[in-house]
């Protein structure tokens, strides 16, 4: 990977990203299958899943790299 | 949430990053900036490597920045209460998270659509990107077709609000 450097300065890129208008609140966690974590009991319940899903020895796959 | 969240201190969020050697490539708003977006919101969207060697280093990372998931209608004490732990395991069961964290707002996507919805990944991602030097820190870019592709088909409202102008940016390249 070599891409060509982008030429904003570091002082005007950290300028910009900090005078930015603030993050909305509209992005929401989703699980790979497809469910969005958009209340905390929806997260409670995904956490337990993963920790049975654990308990049973089953992990997610990633490539070992 | 419902809580004040902690403002975006860019450099030291990559920089803690850079640190623990995590692969990713910046997307969305904040790449939009590198390539002189002026209507771009400010969470720090990446597309993460998806090995379990990296997201363990994705992981450390955002344990040192305290990350806790950024959910509506909770405050953020009580996502930091959650018993999540920030393990390459758990990172890889997720599409897209969204988290608080020391450092501002900071998402992690699997992949992010491409043309005609075909999601793209790291490894694409990488391929085309370009560079950006932050604090002393090179940092990659996703390329702007990749960001804009993205944004037409997520199509939210600051997405829309953000097109014509990424669209200018694109033409004068």
């Amino acid at each position: 990977m070599a891409g060509r450097t982008l030429p904003l300065s570091s002082e005007d890129f950290i300028a910009r990203v900090q005078g930015a208008d603030a993050a909305t609140r509209d992005d929401v966690s989703v699980t790979l299958d497809g469910r969005r974590l958009d209340n905390k009991q929806a997260v409670l319940a995904w956490l337990r899943e993963i920790e049975v899903e654990r308990a049973a020895g089953r992990f997610v796959e990633l490539d070992d790299v | 949430m419902t809580s004040e969240r902690p403002a975006l201190d860019i450099a030291r969020l990559l920089g803690v990053l850079a640190r623990h050697e995590v692969d990713y490539v910046v997307v969305g708003g904040v790449a939009a900036i590198a390539y002189g977006a002026t209507r771009a919101t400010t969470d720090v969207d990446c597309v993460a490597r998806r090995t379990r060697a990296n997201l363990t280093r994705l992981g450390a990372a955002m344990s040192e920045l305290h990350a806790r998931l950024r959910v509506e209608g909770m405050t953020d004490e009580d996502a930091a209460a959650l018993p999540a732990s920030l393990d390459a395991d758990m990172l890889g069961r997720l599409a897209i998270s969204t988290w608080t964290t020391d450092a501002g707002d900071f998402d992690v996507l699997a992949d992010i659509p491409g043309p005609g919805g075909v999601l793209v990944g790291y490894d694409e991602l990488v391929s085309r990107a370009e560079l950006q030097d932050v604090a002393g820190i090179t940092v990659r870019v996703a390329a702007l077709a990749d960001v804009i592709a993205s944004k037409e088909v997520a199509d939210r409202p600051k997405d829309r609000e953000a097109m014509p102008e990424l669209r200018r940016l694109a033409g004068g390249r």
